[in-house]
């Protein structure tokens, strides 16, 4: 009997494609280490087959161009529907898709429908006697779960960026099979991409950014947040989620996986609890400072620098500090 | 139009937490906060702005133990018209095993909203995969909902990454999930809570219902691995402020102390 594949799925109209190929091919690879099995691609879309060729020769690993009739967009039903019948037919033991939104959905139509588990925001790969773990963040990152399938089938979105850069390039012709399907968009049409409004190039440039989360509890501490800022050169104010979404901040100061990815030499993170959604926009930064009360915070296992303490107590200790003489 | 809310009670994870015993779980480790999980309770913020714009009815459903019924009560006292409990002996982390659960009840609704994720699991799978159980549409992550004037669908603002949204049509019955942003949850007012100490809770037990294989479990529950040293500054408060300043000063990141 062969082995059931490990079937990577990729959107023609993703416009992270590659970025996103590569993510899941290293976590492929990482299964297949540990239980060997064939990896494959299906690239879908209305019309796949330059992005399907693309990602051939990009992954080195045979890819199918599903062609999706009267499909306006990956995000119509018909997608998904498509897709399984595609699936259904491979038997793969495991999909691997990006952890999105369209991911996200799709994994738990998919897993309905092919009677497989859904595993979603999945960091890491672990294998041990019994098979395979998979590791995803709970608890706004708090912890790390390893959690193991027990249906013979897997459905897992893969964190964004989580195996990048452990991927060994092939240089082999690009092995690209076609195929096709119709479906009905089963109540779900899509009818149009807003696209995002213009990042806040501030952001993306500043050299330092002191970013305010939840955890400054009012919008006036915010003003502490800003007296910091107006010490350190070059330095822009941003915020996690929950500050922009109460309108502390606007929504071009957001960061985050829903926001903006900044890389500054320096990051100040005020009372933000380390989710992986945050940190997905900020891991790239040099000097990481995380100020927070609770020890546990995710965020001290993803800072350079660690200060246990109350903000409303802290920062103004810091900001009369900036303006002292050192002894 | 009527609409069911799925909700759930969480650990909040500002609480002391630890892992349980068995690796399988999250218990308290001391001070706890157990409360709705916030984009449940943004799902639910909705569903009342719904029924006040159209008309209809708010129903909510929890999967949980015992102790879940506080967060029923919230809802009620929010402004909630019915609460359904499904009593399960501990937390369900198999989003199936909660979807099989909701579907019946889901069965006589218009329309299901749900958080787009609990703050606990994160898994963002019992919405989904309670759309797919019931044949019905699934929009996620919306962050804008537009009822067409006879009910018939309902158009929804879905937030993809990075900014970017799309707009799609569902035809009703439908599932959507609700990212937070847009729904600031109201605070039940004290007549609200008041009322919902006397509403009944409706009763259902699962062991009446046709429980799904389990497809996972959790295996080990750990701090995450570290990705940066995480030195952390010690002594007093002002203390840490002199070290922090001190180490950006030798980074360049503020000027040299002033004489
Ligand atoms: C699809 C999706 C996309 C998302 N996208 C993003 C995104 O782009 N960006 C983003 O940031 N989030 C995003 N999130 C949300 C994310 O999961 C977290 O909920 C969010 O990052 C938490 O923000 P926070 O750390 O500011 O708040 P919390 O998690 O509430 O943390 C607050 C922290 O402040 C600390 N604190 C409290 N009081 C004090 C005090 N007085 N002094 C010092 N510390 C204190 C607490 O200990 C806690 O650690 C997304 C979620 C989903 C589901």
């Amino acid at each position: 009997m062969s082995v059931a594949p490990i079937c990577i799925v990729l959107a023609s109209r993703d416009p992270c494609r590659a970025a996103a190929a590569e993510n899941l091919a290293a976590c492929a690879r990482a299964i297949a280490t540990h239980s060997p099995a064939p990896i494959q691609a299906v690239v879908a879309g209305a019309d796949p087959s330059a992005a399907a060729g693309e990602t051939a020769r990009h992954l080195g690993i045979p890819v199918t161009a599903l062609e999706i009739a009267d499909l306006s967009d990956p995000g119509d039903g018909a997608f998904g529907a498509v897709l399984a019948d595609f699936l259904n037919r491979k038997a793969p033991a495991w999909i691997l898709m990006e952890d999105t939104t369209l991911g996200r959905r799709l994994a738990g139509e998919l897993a309905v429908r092919l009677a497989a588990a859904c595993i979603t925001g999945v960091e890491a790969v672990e294998g041990d006697a019994a098979g395979i773990v998979l590791t995803r963040a709970v608890w706004g990152g708090k912890f790390r779960a390893g959690v193991r399938a027990t249906a013979a089938t897997r459905v897992v979105t893969v964190a964004s960026g989580a195996f990048a850069g452990r991927l060994e390039h092939t240089a082999v012709p690009a092995d690209v099979r076609w195929a096709q399907g119709r479906a009905a968009h089963g109540g779900r049409r899509h009818l149009e991409r807003i696209q995002a409004p213009e990042a806040d190039a501030g952001l993306s440039e500043a050299r330092a950014i002191v970013a305010a989360g939840n955890g400054i509890g009012e919008p006036d501490r915010l003003d502490l947040v800003r007296a910091l800022a107006a010490k350190i050169a070059g330095a822009q104010v941003a915020g996690s989620r929950p500050v922009c979404d109460r309108g502390w901040l606007p929504f071009s100061r957001q960061v985050g996986i829903t926001g903006a990815t900044v890389a500054p030499a320096l990051y100040i993170a005020c009372g933000i609890s380390g989710a992986s959604q945050h940190l997905a926009g900020m891991s790239g930064a040099g000097l990481v400072v995380a100020i927070n009360k609770d020890p546990k915070a995710a965020i001290f296992h993803h800072a350079d620098i660690a200060v246990v303490e109350a903000l409303e107590t802290f920062l103004p200790l810091l900001i009369e500090a900036c303006g002292q003489k050192e002894d | 139009m009527k609409i069911l809310v799925c909700i759930k009670q969480i650990l909040a994870p500002e609480s002391e937490l630890a892992s349980s015993a068995g690796g399988d779980t999250v218990v308290p480790a001391g001070v706890v906060e157990r409360r709705i999980s916030r984009y449940d309770a943004c799902a639910l913020e909705a569903a009342l702005q719904l029924r006040e714009r159209i008309g209809g009815q708010v129903q909510v459903v929890t999967v949980g133990p015992a102790e879940a019924a506080e967060a029923l009560r919230r809802a009620l006292g929010m402004g909630a018209d019915e609460a359904v409990h499904i009593v399960a002996a501990t937390d369900i982390p198999d989003p199936f095993i909660v979807a099989a659960a909701i579907a019946p009840v889901a069965g006589g609704c218009d329309l299901v909203l749900a958080g787009v994720m609990s703050e606990d699991l994160m898994q963002g799978a019992v919405g989904p995969i309670l759309a797919a159980l019931s044949g019905r549409p699934c929009a996620t992550a919306a962050v804008a909902l537009e009822p067409a004037p006879d009910g018939s669908a309902l158009r929804v603002e879905e937030e993809l990454e990075h900014g970017e949204r799309s707009i799609v049509a569902l035809t009703i019955p439908a599932v959507v999930t609700i990212q937070s942003g847009p729904w600031t949850p109201r605070y039940p007012s004290l007549s609200g809570l008041l009322k919902a100490r006397r509403q009944p809770i409706q009763t259902l037990d699962p062991t009446a219902l046709p429980v799904p294989e389990p497809r996972q479990r959790i295996e080990g529950l750990a701090p995450p691995p570290p990705t940066r040293g995480g030195r952390a500054l010690s002594g007093s408060a002002g203390d840490k402020a002199v070290q922090l300043v001190h180490l950006l000063r030798q980074q360049g990141f503020l000027p040299p102390g002033r004489p």
